[in-house]
């Protein structure tokens, strides 16, 4: 990393819960981070690993119990629309259509109506769906329901894009075109992502770094940083090398922990 | 669904053939209709025999004796001067009046209360005790009470239509938005969407479907307090009707009475389901 200042940047960071018999739990523990401009990271590990969690810090859902978080130099205290979230689940509004989804960020712009309408149909268009404008989300695919959620996330223009393992609901088909589809976004607009998987595969394709994490304390194994030129071809023996060695320390912290 | 067999089609009807689209469609839409067509005659049918039993029994038995159990006729005879003289109508205006008026109240403390203590913690803990001890008081209890406070006016048959009708439109809002999915209030948030917005077009949506089947309970509860609260003491009303019958020793106006009550009941309830879907055409589907 240059010495620009990073856009995220996490330090020593440990979250600790109450967990059922009231002992304390480590989500995290003394973790740090930095995330640069522009950046695709992959954050990958096994369940419990508390990616999620880190994920939730810097989108300002959850405060640190140790250490800080840090998103443009400045603490992060709350959610808020310079970090873009996608979630796992379906997080779109159920009563309203993907138009109106996507609209409804742009309420607290001082946008004209028309101008809402407009910049809402043109999201919709970036990820190919502005015939489903009218549709409501049960009338939706689970890809076309992640493709609203990212126009929705996208429309309001932030810094960086957050995404909860976003594709683990969707048949292997559709994830390919989503992940193509998000990298060429990711490319066009120049959005930084943050990426929670547990797919090698899916971590391998998409990111420009994949830092790996394991559970019981939640904690960083390594970062690695994939120097392949985009689309990669999953084909390849460095691709294979690559998902050899990031399932070898996966089980290797897996292992450690248990 | 219902399945086309090869008879409803004309058996050169190639598969590919645009004939066999329309075809198709045509045996559909006839087999559709019929279903359609047969389950309304069977309702009908089943309100005709009922009368027709009802009807038969007291004229041409004698374990049901006729003044106490008047047959639809006589019901019918009784029913029509009352009508074309306006009494009906006017009962019928009292009562509605009333049970509105109360149930109008009923949803806007409801819906704004159980917002309120579902959203704000403290609050919560603080009437969440005296809200579920007041709503394990029989409503009915209080009639001989409001009608002391409030007299026989009015007011007390509003009140006590509105304190009715309040609590289960109270606790379905209270679980409804206490309960909201923790994902649609972070997406609203890293949104920045502003609160108006998220309380709105967020949290008043996604505890729509629970508000709904409190306001349908409420529908049901309100006309059986306003029936208690008529009979206790009152100068005009359907209820106050019955109990005019009852003293008269006429049946066949408690009888009137009664089907004007399940007719209210009924139509208020379609009304509403009606009216739920043509608002919330998602709701419906989702």
């Amino acid at each position: 990393m240059s010495g620009a200042p990073s856009l995220i940047d996490i330090a020593g960071v440990s979250q600790v819960y109450a967990g059922r018999d009231g002992a304390p739990t480590w989500a995290l523990r003394d973790v740090s981070l930095q995330i640069g401009d522009g950046e695709f990271v992959c954050l990958i590990g096994p369940s419990r690993c508390g990616k999620t969690t880190l994920l939730h810090l810097i989108a300002g859902f959850l405060q640190p119990s140790r250490g800080s978080v840090a998103f443009e130099q400045r603490p992060v205290t709350g959610p808020g629309p310079d970090r873009g979230v996608v979630f796992q689940e379906y997080a779109l509004f159920a009563w309203m259509t993907a138009r109106q989804n996507v609209e409804f960020g742009l309420r607290a712009k001082p946008l004209s109506r028309a101008d809402r309408r407009r910049l809402a149909l043109y999201a919709l268009e970036r990820v190919g769906l502005a015939a489903a404008a009218d549709k409501y989300p049960h009338e939706m695919s689970g890809g076309m329901r992640q493709r609203v959620a990212v126009a929705r996330a996208l429309v309001v223009e932030p810094k960086v894009l957050l995404m909860d393992e976003p594709f683990a609901a969707v048949d292997a088909m559709t994830r390919q075109t989503l992940q193509d589809d998000l990298l060429r976004l990711w490319q066009e607009i120049g959005v930084s992502v943050v990426f929670v998987t547990n797919n090698i595969d899916e971590a391998i394709y998409l990111a420009q770094r994949v830092v790996i994490m394991a559970p019981h304390p939640g904690s960083i194994v390594s970062d690695r940083r994939i120097e392949a030129a985009y689309p990669r071809d999953r084909g390849s023996a460095a691709f294979g090398e690559l998902y050899g060695s990031i399932s070898g320390e996966l089980t290797l912290g897996a292992r450690k922990a248990a | 669904m219902t399945t086309i067999s090869n008879t409803d089609l004309a058996a050169d009807a190639h598969p590919e053939s645009t004939s066999f689209d329309a075809q198709f469609r045509a045996a559909n839409d006839r087999a559709r209709r019929k279903a359609q067509l047969m389950r309304l005659a069977l309702n009908v049918l089943g309100v005709v025999l009922f009368i027709a039993i009802w009807e038969a029994i007291p004229r041409y038995s004698d374990w049901v004796n006729e003044v106490l159990f008047p047959p639809p006729s006589t019901v019918l005879q009784a029913f029509i001067p009352m009508l074309t003289s306006g009494e009906i109508g006017h009962n019928i205006a009292v009562s509605l009046q009333r049970a509105s008026l109360g149930f109008i109240i009923a949803l806007f403390a409801g819906i704004s209360l159980g917002l309120v203590t579902a959203r704000v913690r403290w609050l919560q803990y603080l009437v969440e005790p005296l809200l579920h001890g007041f709503r394990s008081i029989p409503t009915i209890a209080l009639v001989p009470l409001c009608v002391l406070w409030f007299g026989i006016g009015e007011p007390s048959k509003i009140v006590l239509v509105a304190w009715g009708a309040f609590f289960p439109i109270w606790i379905t809002t209270f679980i409804g938005v206490r309960d909201i999915n923790l994902i649609y209030l972070r997406s609203a948030a890293c949104l920045g969407a502003r609160r108006r917005d998220t309380l709105l077009l967020v949290i008043l949506p996604a505890a729509l479907p629970f508000i709904l089947s409190g306001i349908r309970q409420s529908i049901a509860v309100s006309l059986i307090v306003l029936v208690a609260a008529e009979l206790s003491g009152a100068s005009a009303g359907v209820a106050y009707m019955m109990s005019q019958g009852h003293q008269l020793f006429r049946v066949d106006i408690m009888f009137i009475g009664l089907a004007l009550l399940g007719t209210f009941g009924f139509l208020a309830d379609r009304v509403f389901v009606a009216l739920a879907r043509w608002l919330f055409p998602w709701y419906a589907a989702s």
